[in-house]
């Protein structure tokens, strides 16, 4: 086994979560749905109060599920609201998001009441806590990152295709619906595991910020992939480095900051690029 | 006739929210035709192409392509959507578009090879934009974009074309490639079917022609159905000058 | 008479956001509420950085320059090529990631708790007593959020028909004169006062709820945009009695239960037009 102290764990495990949410937030950016990942990511606290209600202890795992059920049941009501109603997808996000954020609120005090109350851990969710990780979880964490960026490039054709022009993808026989109800559970679990890193609040900035920070840079999806999972791995990196050395600074925060500088960088750099090379054809005609 | 015909459509009707968008068609197209469907704007001809090919639900109707269901010729049939449909900022290259239309010979473990490259690239040529290559899409021009995506259908290999509004805002060169190639594959034996928007070229570049306005007006060959009295029928909602001075309804 | 003024606060924030609730949902722009919420924390920080006081007025002033600040530089980063939602998320949750941060280096001695701020809790509304007009006493939140509502009340008002033609058709409103720009920056900045002024007591979750949720729910029921601002603020101030009544019964937290009880009332109307619209 890999002789690492504590940090180094911590610190790999960060790294992985950056690289996953950063290949995730490729695909929510193509598709449009970079706010859903805020609404989901407020979402999953219900079911995490709810599973630590259920099961009485603190379980790193029960509330892993608890919160996906909660994010994949947040989801399914958006998209219903949607469907049956006149109101639009940022109304209906807004509702759900308020709506399940504050009934896991209320379970909260309930639960804070309790007798075990307050060690519940579920306040690591809500504003995350990287350093309280367990080593299990984090290795468990860092093979799900592996494991499904690996399965995203390995089915990048497919994803091409699905993103780009999905009626054209059904023409050509791939499943969309499969591949909807893929990208959900994708985006759902890193949300989930991305969570006790930078919390509930932070969480949609690491799927919104690399994708965008990439597009100045890119021309394919391999490489706004690339791209992205690397911004989402090198603030994450910094962004913890830096909170180990002061003393109040906080984790999740310093990460987001990192993942922002860097899209500011690449926004202004994208500028020069276009702004030279308008002086460069002006110098030749 | 159901070995002449590409296409057979019988009572088709599609709705959406209680409103009818096409009702009760019924026609045929014959194979080796290259066909125009038009009508005013919100006569349903992008629905119904859209209904075709199971891309928007239908209340009632029978679709036979060659006279089988569209599922069973899924491979013989090839779609060039409206450009309006498209994201194009997404980062795909031009190739990388093209390639699409090889997407379904595919297992979902397999990659494209060097033959896919060759494939796609003839298909590049054949519409003249083999120069821009690895270029990303948004670089290229409206006209530029469409002979692009001619090319994807093109690689599809397919019988039947179905193409939405093609020539819709695009330069005279594309115009020329695009009706250029399409009458190559006419004379491949292959049938085309286009949602055109341009009532003044219909007799230059079609041989038969539908015409729609949420029902069946007429269909049939160019030259007996494209008539001012049809057309007065089928735009008798807005003024069409067919000829006759002021054509009212 | 604390629980008097807990009562006439709660209702007068949520007639509040329930009114501009209706023209927040109908521009569609809900989610830029959901990010100015967040953002005022920043402005409220570093006004609490410049004048070093947590008084009504500098809290105000700051807030509202963070929503339209907000408001700016999203619209800015949307121009330089980035989508909507995404430009709206970069935005915000950087600015509260920076606000977070200035808040646990500089002033973990002091009284702004990012919890707090976040969930509110209405028993912490500053009940410093304030007098008005010299006739009588009223706690400083509540005074803010009468002036925050008598200047929403006249300025929506005021603007009603025009903003009737922006919200319906952008465009045409822009080809015939209106000042769209100009008007959607007064809408961000009538927003963030609400934000601001309901902030202080109810916290960053429930002022979404309020806004968004009882609107939502009363546009279900009708299609004029009249009887839509009423019902949203009648359904908003029962939506408040209700979950104070619930708080106090069940002793939990009185913001989180009148924002789950805008969603009870959400889910039914939504269930009953369901139905309507089948039968």
């Amino acid at each position: 086994m890999l002789m690492l102290s504590n940090i180094h764990w911590v610190l790999l495990c960060t790294i992985a979560l950056g690289a996953l949410s950063g290949t995730v937030s490729a695909l929510t950016y193509w598709k449009n749905q970079s706010l859903m990942s805020d609404a989901l990511s407020h979402a999953v606290l219900p079911g995490v109060v709810i599973s630590y209600m259920l099961s009485g202890i603190k379980q790193t795992t029960f509330m892993f599920i608890g919160a996906a059920i909660s994010a994949l049941l947040a989801s399914y009501f958006i998209t219903a609201i949607t469907k049956h109603s006149k109101l639009k997808a940022d109304t209906a996000m807004g509702i759900v998001l308020a709506t399940f954020f504050s009934l896991g609120l209320v379970l909260l005090t309930v639960v804070n009441n309790m007798p075990n109350g307050q060690q519940s851990g579920i306040s690591s969710f809500i504003y995350g806590q990287a350093a309280t990780l367990l080593k299990q979880d984090m290795q468990l964490t860092i093979m799900l990152a592996i494991i499904v960026i690996s399965l995203i490039l390995f089915s990048l054709k497919q994803w091409r295709l699905f993103l780009f022009d999905p009626h054209y993808a059904r023409l050509q026989g791939l499943n969309v619906n499969r591949f909807e109800r893929l990208y959900l559970f994708i985006v759902v679990l890193t949300i989930v595991i991305g969570i006790k890193a930078v919390g509930i609040i932070l969480m949609a900035a690491l799927l919104i910020i690399p994708a965008a920070a990439s597009k100045y840079w890119s021309t394919t999806l391999a490489q706004t992939i690339m791209l992205s999972s690397l911004i989402g791995a090198s603030s994450s990196a910094i962004g913890t480095w830096i909170s180990t050395q002061g003393h109040f600074i906080p984790t999740g925060p310093m990460i987001v900051i990192m993942a922002s500088s860097m899209f500011t960088l690449s926004l202004i750099s994208a500028k020069c690029k276009a702004w030279l090379s308008r002086i460069n054809l002006k110098g030749l005609s | 006739m159901t070995i002449l015909s590409a296409l057979t459509v019988n009572e088709l009707k599609i709705a959406y929210e209680q409103k009818t968008i096409v009702n009760n068609v019924s026609l045929t197209i014959p194979k080796g035709s290259i066909t125009a469907i038009v009508g005013p704007n919100g006569a349903g001809k992008s629905t119904f192409v859209k209904g075709l090919l199971n891309l928007v639900p239908i209340q009632q109707g029978e679709i036979k392509f060659f006279g089988q269901s569209y599922q069973a010729v899924k491979e013989r049939i090839g779609y060039v959507p409206q450009r309006a449909d498209i994201d194009w900022d997404f980062p795909v290259s031009v190739i990388e578009v093209v390639l699409m239309g090889l997407h379904k010979t595919l297992k979902w473990y397999q990659r494209f090879n060097s033959q896919h490259h060759h494939v796609a690239r003839s298909a590049l040529e054949q519409v003249g934009m083999e120069a821009y290559i690895n270029q990303h899409i948004k670089q290229l021009s409206g006209g530029q974009q469409q002979r692009v995506f001619l090319a994807r259908a093109l690689v599809e290999q397919a019988d039947l074309y179905i193409l939405d509004e093609p020539l819709v805002g695009i330069d005279k060169v594309t115009e020329k490639i695009i009706i250029q190639q399409l009458h190559l594959l006419k004379e491949a034996g292959k049938t085309i079917l286009v949602v055109h928007h341009d009532l003044n070229t219909i007799k230059q570049y079609f041989d038969h022609v539908i015409l729609l306005n949420q029902e069946l007006i007429a269909y049939g060959e160019v030259e007996t159905t494209f008539t001012p009295h049809n057309l007065k029928h089928t735009f008798k909602d807005t003024h069409v000058i067919v000829g006759e001075p002021y054509a009212h309804a | 008479m604390y629980f008097t003024w807990l009562i006439i606060a709660a209702i007068l924030v949520a007639i509040l956001c329930s009114f501009i609730g209706c023209f927040l949902i109908l521009r569609k722009q809900a989610l830029m509420a959901d990010a100015i919420s967040h953002t005022i924390l920043l402005g409220i920080v570093l006004a609490f950085l410049v004048s070093s006081s947590l008084d009504g007025l500098p809290m105000l002033i700051g807030g509202s320059m963070a929503g339209v600040f907000t408001a700016a530089l999203t619209e800015w980063i949307r121009h330089r090529g980035i989508k909507n939602d995404a430009a709206i998320g970069i935005v915000f949750t950087t600015l509260f990631a920076i606000a977070v941060v200035i808040i646990s280096v500089k002033t973990s001695h002091v009284h702004i708790d990012v919890n707090h701020t976040i969930m509110g809790e209405m028993a912490f509304i500053p009940w410093e007593l304030v007098s008005v007009f010299g006739l009588f006493e009223a706690p400083r939140a509540v005074v803010l959020l009468v002036i925050a509502a008598i200047v929403v009340f006249i300025i929506c008002l005021g603007l009603y028909e025009r903003w009737k033609v922006i919200m319906f058709d952008e465009q045409y409103a822009r080809v015939i004169g209106i000042n769209t720009s100009g008007y959607n920056y007064l809408f961000m900045l009538l927003l963030s006062l609400v934000a601001v002024a309901a902030f202080d007591a109810v916290g960053s979750i429930l002022v979404i709820a309020l806004l968004v949720t009882p609107a939502a729910a009363a546009y279900l029921w009708t299609n004029k945009l009249s009887v839509m601002l009423i019902l949203s603020t009648i359904i908003g101030a029962c939506s408040a009695l209700i979950g104070l009544l619930l708080a106090w019964q069940w002793d939990t937290t009185m913001a989180g239960m009148i924002a789950l009880v805008t969603g009870i009332i959400f889910t039914v109307s939504f269930v009953l037009n369901k139905f309507r619209r089948i039968a």
